[in-house]
Formats: structure tokens, C-alpha cells, sequence
């Protein structure tokens, strides 16, 4: 909400100045977010004295104070007589533009007539801001009262709909000062015609209209003072005549929305119900709008005429051919008016208001306000009489709140007669009923407020924040210990970023026609009901298609090398909710040797592998490989993860076929790895403790044993065998050879330690103990001895 | 003999290897050596010049052996060092070692933040981000119809369940389960459906919750002021009220702008304050939604982390986090 700061300051007795004021509601909790002054440099007031069309120009003279100036100007909407701002060469508009001579064939433009955003009144125009006929030509706008001013830019939270106006804002600050109000001049003077003569109202809603008010006036419609277009411009409001403008004036100066219906065009009398089903409206934006029965309307003996609280109609509207108003002055439901808004997709100064909430006593003093001005502004002849259609009366609420129970939230001690003082100033009513009770009636425009904490808050917020001591909490002190998986994914982060992986984040929606490469089981999937964009559309199951995305955003960028991983949720349905699991993802792809001491080597699968092992290392827990028969992976590169029984996981290269889908070229040197760890399941399997194992007690012997076996047998396995023997303390993998001349076979190389507890070893028992195993292998492997083996 | 002494002394100096040091020995105290010749002019001295004369020689011998010891010590290690510097290697090279990762900027700070929080007492809990409307707003105290909804643009899944808004519905999923008191802190990923320069979709709160007896307005002061100069360092902190229907009172908190130290600067508006935190007390009825005796009484509050970091790093637009840039995720390994 935008305001003018000379607007405020004919509600409230003050000197304070603009940017003081705004410090002082902030944080009261009015949170001002700009104040600026309208600057507008050397403008003067200059009056057309003539003016010559030419091709789409206007060239026309402008009369600045006894000084004719030649302006060239596109606006069609001048006349001879009419009051413009006007710039001349060498003077400043707003945003500090200078204006500059142009000349347009012989005709030199000394000058710009200005807008409304030209002077930062407003953020864009459509057309000229007009003066008043009475300003002086030549006289500098800064010397007019409307431009000498700031404009406060508030923003209020939901909860202040009653500071939704001029006077709830200067409401606060009398609370924050202790000034006085000054309520503007609200009376007028009535003919003999009698409202009830000529209409009447039927409210079939009660609970959507729990009050609807009418007056009627003839009234000449015209154009409204500067005073009144300038602040509503001010406002954020489009002046349109002086009906509609006065209506707009009293929305912005108390709070009370209002329409004005030209009486003539209205056919018989009017009814406040709910929509028809399809019923229609062309409303005041020009659009029309189809209904429902949820939407509450003003309808005259055949169609709607407004939207309630929302907007008025097209077909009914104050024009410049008006002669009589009805002028409406209602309370409608919240809900009713925000669901109607939400609906239509239609967001007004009215519903805004509506929709948080109006005083439901505020609708004839809003009234008066604007008969007032209209017979001031409008020429109106009021109509005796008013129509006032409601059910009950609007009682202000009243609860019992404790003196004690305020100060012990707010850990402050402030006296009973201060915080009855402040209440007061904001309009409630504090009575005392016992020592340290007292009775609180609250003001019908603050729907806000409802509980003891509330009024805690007004009293506070009024007293300042800055009042309130700082303390510590005195807490038990208890035992904290982290959530297995939360240690995991802690020391895991650690880790990978020190072993030279990046951490990455990754939107959790992404692109379902992505995800369903990864995950065939489209039942699985939570879809977004409302997504931002098409590609977002889907909450991920995998963290490998975020990792995708990423690898592709650094190849654009020239990546050569790129190492990632990702912690975080992934989502399956379930019925109408979902599971989410914590996820390790892991990506590796390109150059794996950029450095001085190791040439030309990619990232392959025992890079990525290094993953798995970490975890493995780190929290002694053992992964089980499986040979993967995962779509996404390639079946000879890649394999599934298993603690025990459960699958947490995968480990490979992505397929080749997947490349085409991410714009990416599958190219055999360098290929993507992928690899992902349900990290849930790995915490649940966390051993606590390890379990000690004896050292050898006698110097272990280590023999290298090289053995050639077919060419698919997994070390893995022929390394579990000799791990089996009893006096094997510990066997390492040293060497693979593979370009044997028989091209079906590998050779293996393996340092085996061995130990004996009881007596140190003899050459011959070593003997023997290698010859066992190699005898073991050959009977489980075919294995030869490379020694002996024809190479 | 002094001249032998000086010549000696000048042989010596110019000395560089074994084979110099070994020819000046010969000419000197070898068998034809010019000492050695001394002690055989000695047969013609009287007895008592002898005595005197010999004990000369026998001084200059000494010292020349000595002083050669000395100098072969020297070109010892002269040639050990030489050898060494041969094998000189260039000390800036970089470790072998195949790179520094980096932990992504808003895991960081969410540890940053914890390792405060969890030093003053609080637990850390994870809730869900896919929530029910009722976690998320409902008892929250917000309704269907309430206005605040209009400030958390939701993405939805179904009627009643949606990616949650913030991350205060950790605050009822907590409180549902464990009695009072309970004292935590709720880092995890919100989503919004907005997107523009200073607004992702997607980002991180950590959200706070302490409910014990007699716990003041006044306490919550004490921990955010006391949080936000461990995390910013000694900055001024102000608190402004501010609405949130789940709190009551609910404050807003400010800290002067660290950019502009409160001169007023682009950043902070102006100003010369930047907001870094909503809080306040909980409402009575989200107490009474997760049925909490009425002696209880707490303080919640909720920060976005992005917020942080960007302030901490000077990082001026939120995408950068969600590109994954590796130019950018390497500045902070
Ligand atoms: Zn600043």
C-alpha cells in the first residue's frame, strides 16, 4: 500500500518528518518499505494556448508564466486551455532525465509536457497528468502543496486489515505518539426526494452481505480536483470522474470500499444473492465473467451489477451522462469475497480489503464521507433517507486477559497502568475486574485479535521491542545424540568433498519423461498438480537425472573433468502420500588426469567404485555386488548394491542409449559414471562398535602368487577363496594381465600374507601353505601357475 | 716456518677435492714434505734449540693435520650436498593428489548454523517436504481460506497434500510425538512456486522450536541475538514486529547491514538493516492443536539459509546455487 505522507498528516496532528514517521511504524509492525519525495526539479505549470496538428503530431504553445514555449506532443488528449506540467530544455524529469530540444521539421519542441510517472508520482502512465484550471501558468510545482510530499510505501501483513487505509495507519501512529486524530469533515445536506421512493434491496445472503447499506444522489459527473486525482494516483489508482474517484478516495482514506451504480441504468430494484449458474458480467475491466453459484453478486430485477466486494459491472457503471447514484456501502464474508476473487482470478483494491476483513461499522460513516465530498465536488443533492439491510448488530468481542500472563510471555514487567494506557490508545477497552484481571473489549475493525497472546502483542509492539530485555532460556539439559542417517550423511559430505568430489544441489521436481528412463514404474511417481514449468513436473525417485542435468549444464561450459555428488530426498507415492528416502547420487565423467603426474587417464568404473568403498571403510559395513540388469546402466559395466538382502543401490556406466536423451554423444573414452546409495537403508545396518581381533603373535610371511584363470571370473571370488584359509592373515590384488596370447584367460597377481599363532613358519610349511591354496584354485578356477603357464 | 705456515694456510684455502687435499698433505707432512724436511734440518741445532725447535715443528705438524681433517670434513659435505641439490625437484608443484571437492555452499552454512544451535542445546530433526495440508497450514493455524496462504505460493500434489511451504511443520510432526519439553532445530528444503531473480522454487529453511514452562518472549531475544552475532559477529540485532500465524507475538529480526556496516547500500535497501529471520512465540492454538498442557509455552522461528550464505559470501543471485556451476562450487572447497 502506497500513501502520501500530506494525506496522513491531515489524520494525524504531526511534525514528524516523513522518514521518522516510517522508522516509527516499522517497527511498530507497520514495515515501510521506501519513502520517497516527488522531485519534480524545474517543472511549472503551463496552459495550451494553441495548438497544430501535423501528420500524428501535435505542435502546440504552451504558455509558462508569461513565456511561450513550442512543445511537440503525441497526447490526443489535449485542449486549448488545459493545465499540463511541463519541462522545459535543460530541466530534469524524474529518474533524472534532462530534457533535451528536438526538432521535428521547421517546428523546434522547446519542451515535454509530463505524465503523472514523469513527475514519480506513479511508476508508468498512459497520458498527461492535467492540472487544475486555477494553477498559475509559470507557477513551479514545487511550490504546489500536492507536490510537495512523500510517498510511504507500506507493507502490511495479512493480518492489518485495518490498516488498510489512511486513517488505520494514522490509528497507529496515535497509539505510537500519542497525537490526536482529526476525522475530515463528513456532513452534508439532504432534499426531499426519499431514497425509499425509488428503490429497494433484498438481501437473499445474509452470510455473504452481513450488511449492505444504499444512498442515492443526483449528482454531475465530471472531473475530480487535482487534490483528489493526485492522491489517488499516489495510491495506485487510476483516476476515471469525480463519482468514482470520491468512492475511490474514501477506499483509500478510511478503509471502506464502495460502489457507485448510475440509478438510470439499473433495471427495477436490487437484490443481493448468489450467482446463477453461467450467469455472466461485464465487469468494469471490460472483461466478462462467467459465474457460479459460490459467488455472491448485486443484481438489479434482470442481471448481476456486481460482483460482490470484487468489482462492479460495465452496464451500470457512473459515466459522464449520469445524472443519479446509488451508492453502496457494504460488509461482505472474507471467505466468501476471497474464494470469489480466487475464482474469477480477479484481485481488487476491494476484495483485498474484503478478503481481511472490513469494519462492519464502518459502512454509513464511509457513506457520509462521500456524500460529503460529492456535494462538494460532484454537485450532488443528496437523497433523504438510507437503506440499511442486515441481520444483527456488529458487537465488539471481549474476553478476560490477566496483567501477570502478558508479562510472563513477553518476559517484561510492565505496569498494569501502562499497558492499559497503550490498549486504550489503540482503541480497546480495558476494564479491570479483579486484582490482576482485566476485561478487554477490542475494536470491531481489528479482526485480528482474539486471545490474550494477541493483546500481549499490541501492548508490546505499541511499547517497542526494543523494551523487552534479552534473557536465556533455563532448559533441561538433556542428552542429544544425531540420527544415524543424519551422521552418515554428515560424515559422507566430509569425505567425498576431501577425496575431491563437489557437492551439488538439485531441484527435487524434475522432468517425468526423463525420470522414465531411470524408473520404469510410473506408479511410483509423485506428480505436481500444479507445476511451475512443463519440465518440473514430477518429484524425482533417483538423484541420477539432477546429476545428468548438471554434468550437461558444465559441459556447455566447457567441463572437462567433472566429479559430483548429491545428497537428498527422493520421493515414491504411496496411495495419496509418498515415502521420501535420503539418497547418496555420485556422477564422475571426463578427464580423471589433469595434472602433471599421470597422462591421459579417463574416469572409469573403478574411480566411481571408490564410493562404495568409502562407505564401506568409513562406517564398516560390507556391499554386497550384483551384475545389474538396470535399463539405464550398461549390463556389462555396472552392477546393484546389496547390504544383506536389501538393494541400496547401483553402481555403472550409464547405457549408451541414454546419451542421445541428454543431447550428449556416447563416446567410448570417455563415459559417464553413475552410482546411487539409499542412505536410510545403510544407517539402519550401521554397526555400533567394532569388535577387536587379535594381532599375529609371530612375524606374518608375505608370497606373491600369480595364477592365470579364464578371463571371466571375478577376482573378487578367486580373493574370497584364499581369504578362506585359516592362516591367511591378509591377501591384496597387485596385478591383472590380460594380453595373454590365449585371449579367454587373465593372469591375477596376489600378495598373500600369512600368519602361524603357534611357531614361526619353516620354508617348507610356507611351501605348503601356498601350495594348498593354489591347489584349492585350480580345483575351483581351473587355474594354472603363470609361471608355468605358456604366455 | 712462518712461511711454511702461510703457505700452507693459502694451499689449503684453495683446496676443492680429495686429490688437492691429498697433494697438499704430500707437500707438506708427507715423506718428502717440507715439515718433514724441517725435522731432518734439525740434526744440526744445538740440544737446546733442538728442544725448542722440535717442539715448533711438532706444533706446525699438528696443526697442518688437524686443519686438513677440518678441511676434508668440509669438502665432505660439500660433495654430499652437491649430490643432493642434483636431485633437486620443483617444491610448488601441487600434491598427487587428483583434486579438492567442495561441500555445496547451503549444506555448509546449514552446518555453520547447526553446530551454533546444537552448542546451546537444541536437537536437530528432519521432517517430511512432501506434507500434508494440515501439517503445513492447518495446525499451523492457518485455514483453507486464510489470507497467509496467499503468501506461500504452494505447489500441490493432491487436495491435501503438498510440497511443504516452509519447514514448520516439523514443528507439529515433533510436538505430536515427543512430550514437553522439546528444543530443536529443523534444517530442510521448502519449495514455493515462484521464480525470479531473488526466489527459487526450490530453497532451504531451518526452522527452530522451543517449548518448555515459562519460556518469555524475552528468551527468544536472548537466543537469536546471541545466534546471529555467533553466525555474523558482532553486528547490531533488532527485532520489529511482524506476523506469522503460527506465532504470537511474532517478530521479525533485522541485523545491521554487514555489507555497509548500517551506512545504507544497495543490499540492504537503504536501509542499513537486512531482515534474516522471522520468530515469535507459538500460538496458543497450535499448542492446543498438538494437545501441550497450557503451563507450556515456547518460541519457533525460521531462517532461510540461502539468505545466509548469500549474505555471508556475497553471492548476489539464489539460481547460482542450483546451477551447480563447478567454477562456482570450487570457490568454496
Ligand atoms: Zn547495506
Amino acid at each position: 500500500m502506497r500513501i502520501s505522507y500530506r494525506w496522513l498528516k491531515e489524520f494525524i496532528d504531526t511534525d514528524i518528518s516523513a522518514d521518522e514517521l516510517a522508522y516509527k511504524i516499522t517497527m511498530a509492525g507497520l514495515e515501510v518499505d521506501s519513502v520517497n519525495k516527488i522531485e519534480t526539479y524545474d517543472s511549472v505549470v503551463g496552459e495550451i494556448k494553441k495548438i497544430d496538428k501535423k501528420g500524428g503530431l501535435y505542435l502546440t504553445s504552451v504558455d509558462t508564466g508569461g513565456k511561450l514555449v513550442n512543445i511537440a506532443t503525441s497526447d490526443t488528449s489535449i485542449d486549448i486551455g488545459d493545465k499540463f506540467p511541463v519541462a522545459v530544455s535543460g530541466s530534469k524529469i524524474a529518474g533524472g532525465v534532462t530534457i533535451k530540444k528536438r526538432e521535428f521539421g521547421d517546428f523546434v519542441s522547446e519542451g515535454m509536457m509530463l505524465s503523472a510517472a514523469e513527475i514519480g508520482l506513479e511508476d508508468t502512465s498512459s497520458g498527461l497528468l492535467k492540472l487544475d484550471k486555477d494553477f498559475k501558468n509559470g507557477t513551479k510545482l514545487s511550490d504546489l502543496d500536492e507536490f510537495d510530499d512523500y510517498l510511504i510505501e507500506i507493507e502490511l501483513t495479512p493480518n492489518r486489515a485495518d490498516a488498510l487505509s489512511i486513517l488505520g495507519v494514522a490509528r497507529d501512529i496515535r497509539a505510537l505518539t500519542k497525537l490526536n486524530i482529526k476525522y475530515p469533515k463528513m456532513n452534508f445536506s439532504v432534499i426531499s426526494k426519499n431514497i425509499n421512493n425509488y428503490i429497494s434491496v433484498d438481501v437473499e445472503n445474509f452470510e455473504g452481505a452481513p450488511r449492505y447499506t444504499l444512498l442515492m444522489a443526483d449528482v454531475e459527473v465530471d472531473e475530480s480536483p487535482f487534490f483528489i486525482r493526485s492522491r489517488l494516483i499516489k495510491s495506485g489508482i487510476r483516476p476515471i470522474n469525480n463519482v468514482v474517484d470520491i468512492t475511490n478516495y474514501v477506499l483509500m482514506a478510511l478503509g471502506q470500499p464502495m460502489h457507485a451504480f448510475d440509478f438510470n441504468r439499473l433495471n427495477g430494484d436490487i437484490s443481493v444473492r448468489n450467482a446463477k449458474r453461467e450467469e455472466k458480467i461485464l465487469a468494469l475491466d471490460g472483461r466478462e465473467y462467467e459465474l457460479d453459484e459460490n459467488i455472491l453478486v448485486i443484481a438489479d430485477a434482470k442481471n448481476p451489477i456486481a460482483i460482490a466486494g470484487v468489482m462492479g459491472g460495465e452496464d451500470s457503471s457512473v459515466v459522464d451522462s449520469t445524472k443519479t447514484i446509488a451508492l453502496e456501502s457494504a460488509h461482505f464474508n472474507p471467505v466468501g469475497v476471497r474464494l470469489a476473487a480466487r475464482k474469477l482470478k480477479l484481485h481488487t483494491e476491494s476484495s483485498h480489503r474484503f478478503e481481511r476483513g472490513v469494519d462492519p461499522n464502518l459502512c454509513l460513516t464511509a457513506s457520509s464521507y462521500a456524500l460529503c465530498l460529492l456535494e462538494n465536488y460532484a454537485h450532488a443533492k443528496i437523497y433523504s433517507g438510507y437503506i440499511d439491510k442486515k441481520n444483527s448488530d456488529f458487537k465488539a468481542k471481549s474476553f478476560v486477559c490477566s496483567f501477570s500472563g502478558i508479562n510472563s510471555l513477553i518476559g517484561s514487567d510492565f505496569e498494569q497502568k501502562n499497558i492499559k494506557e497503550t490498549l486504550e490508545y489503540l482503541e480497546f477497552k480495558p476494564k479491570v475486574v479483579s486484582i490482576d484481571k482485566f476485561k478487554v473489549t477490542v475494536p470491531t475493525y481489528r479482526f485480528d485479535i482474539e486471545c490474550e497472546a494477541d493483546i500481549a502483542e499490541e501492548v508490546a509492539r505499541c511499547v517497542g521491542y526494543d523494551k523487552v530485555p534479552s534473557t536465556l532460556p533455563v532448559v533441561q539439559a538433556s542428552f542429544k545424540q544425531s540420527k544415524p542417517v543424519d551422521y552418515i550423511k554428515h560424515s559422507l559430505t566430509k569425505t567425498l568433498a576431501d577425496t575431491g568430489f563437489m557437492e551439488v544441489v538439485n531441484y527435487s521436481f524434475i522432468d517425468s519423461g526423463k525420470l522414465r528412463l531411470f524408473n520404469d514404474k510410473e506408479n511410483e511417481f509423485v506428480y505436481l498438480k500444479n507445476p511451475l514449468i512443463e519440465g518440473q513436473d514430477v518429484m524425482r525417485t533417483t538423484l541420477s537425472c539432477g546429476l545428468l542435468d548438471s554434468l550437461k549444464f558444465n559441459m556447455n561450459k566447457n567441463a572437462k573433468s567433472v566429479a559430483l555428488f548429491e545428497m537428498g530426498r527422493v520421493f515414491f507415492k504411496d496411495n495419496e502420500y509418498s515415502k521420501e528416502f535420503d539418497h547418496l547420487g555420485v556422477l564422475m565423467w571426463g578427464e580423471a588426469s589433469f595434472n602433471w603426474f599421470e597422462k591421459d587417464r579417463t574416469y572409469d568404473f573403478y574411480d566411481i567404485k571408490m564410493v562404495p568403498e568409502i562407505i564401506e571403510h568409513t562406517f564398516n559395513i560390507e556391499f554386497g555386488y550384483k551384475k545389474s540388469n538396470k535399463a539405464f546402466l550398461h549390463s556389462g559395466r555396472s552392477a546393484e548394491l546389496f547390504i544383506g538382502k536389501d538393494d541400496v543401490g547401483f553402481i555403472g556406466e550409464l547405457h549408451p542409449d541414454l546419451y542421445e536423451q541428454y543431447d550428449m554423444k556416447f563416446d567410448k573414452k570417455t563415459r559417464i559414471l553413475l552410482c546411487e546409495v539409499d542412505l536410510d537403508i545403510t544407517a539402519s545396518n550401521l554397526k555400533s562398535t567394532i569388535m577387536y581381533e587379535k594381532l599375529p603373535k609371530l612375524p606374518t610371511v608375505a608370497r606373491d602368487l600369480a595364477i592365470v584363470v579364464d578371463k571371466n571370473i571375478p577376482a573378487d571370488d578367486v580373493k574370497k577363496v584364499i581369504e578362506s584359509f585359516g592362516n591367511v592373515y591378509e591377501v591384496a590384488l597387485f596385478d591383472i594381465y590380460d594380453k595373454l596370447r590365449d585371449k579367454n584367460k587373465k593372469s591375477l597377481a596376489f600378495r598373500i600374507v600369512l600368519k602361524n599363532d603357534k611357531k614361526t613358519f619353516t620354508d617348507s610349511e610356507i611351501e605348503d601353505a601356498t601350495n594348498s591354496i593354489f591347489s584349492a584354485l585350480k580345483v575351483q578356477f581351473d587355474a594354472n601357475l603363470r609361471g608355468e603357464y605358456d604366455i | 716456518m712462518y712461511y711454511i705456515k702461510k703457505e700452507f694456510e693459502a694451499a689449503l684455502k684453495d683446496a676443492k677435492t680429495h686429490e688437492d687435499l691429498k697433494q697438499i698433505k704430500a707437500s707438506f707432512i708427507g715423506k718428502k714434505g717440507r715439515v718433514t724436511e724441517l725435522f731432518k734440518q734439525m740434526s744440526y741445532l744445538e740440544d737446546e734449540q733442538k728442544k725448542e725447535f722440535g717442539k715448533n715443528i711438532n706444533q706446525l705438524k699438528n696443526y697442518i693435520e688437524n686443519s686438513i681433517k677440518r678441511k676434508l670434513d668440509e669438502i665432505n659435505e660439500t660433495i654430499k650436498r652437491e649430490s643432493l641439490d642434483k636431485e633437486s625437484i620443483d617444491i610448488t608443484l601441487p600434491a598427487r593428489k587428483s583434486a579438492f571437492g567442495s561441500i555445496h555452499p547451503i549444506t555448509e552454512t546449514i552446518i555453520e548454523i547447526e553446530d551454533i544451535f546444537k552448542s546451546m542445546g537444541f536437537d536437530v530433526e528432519t521432517g517430511n517436504e512432501i506434507e500434508y495440508d494440515r501439517y503445513n497450514f492447518e495446525m499451523l493455524n492457518i485455514p483453507k481460506e486464510h489470507p497467509a496462504r496467499d503468501m506461500q505460493d504452494t505447489f500441490y500434489i493432491n487436495d491435501n497434500v503438498l510440497l511443504r511451504t516452509h519447514t514448520s511443520p516439523t514443528q507439529i510432526r515433533v510436538m505430536k510425538e515427543k512430550k514437553p519439553p522439546v528444543m530443536f532445530i529443523s534444517p530442510g528444503k521448502v519449495y514455493r512456486r515462484d521464480s525470479d531473480i531473488t526466489h527459487s522454487p526450490m530453497f532451504h529453511q531451518v526452522e527452530g522450536l522451543l517449548v518448555d514452562r515459562d519460556v518469555h518472549f524475552s528468551d527468544l531475544k536472548g537466543v537469536l541475538s546471541e545466534f546471529l552475532r555467533m553466525y555474523f559477529g558482532d553486528v547490531p540485532v533488532r527485532f520489529r514486529p511482524s506476523y506469522f500465524p503460527f506465532t504470537e507475538p511474532s517478530a521479525e529480526v533485522d541485523i545491521g547491514c554487514i555489507i555497509c556496516k548500517g551506512k545504507g547500500c544497495r543490499v540492504c535497501s537503504h536501509t542499513g538493516f537486512l531482515e534474516v529471520l522471522g520468530c515469535g512465540m507459538v500460538h496458543p492454538n497450535v499448542l492446543r492443536n498438538v494437545e501441550y498442557p497450557k503451563e507450556y509455552s515456547g518460541f519457533a522461528f525460521g531462517l532461510g539459509v540461502e539468505r545466509f550464505a548469500m549474505l555471508k559470501h556475497g553471492i548476489d543471485n539464489i539460481k547460482l546455487f542450483f546451477e551447480n556451476d563447478i567454477r562456482f562450487l570450487k570457490q568454496f572447497s
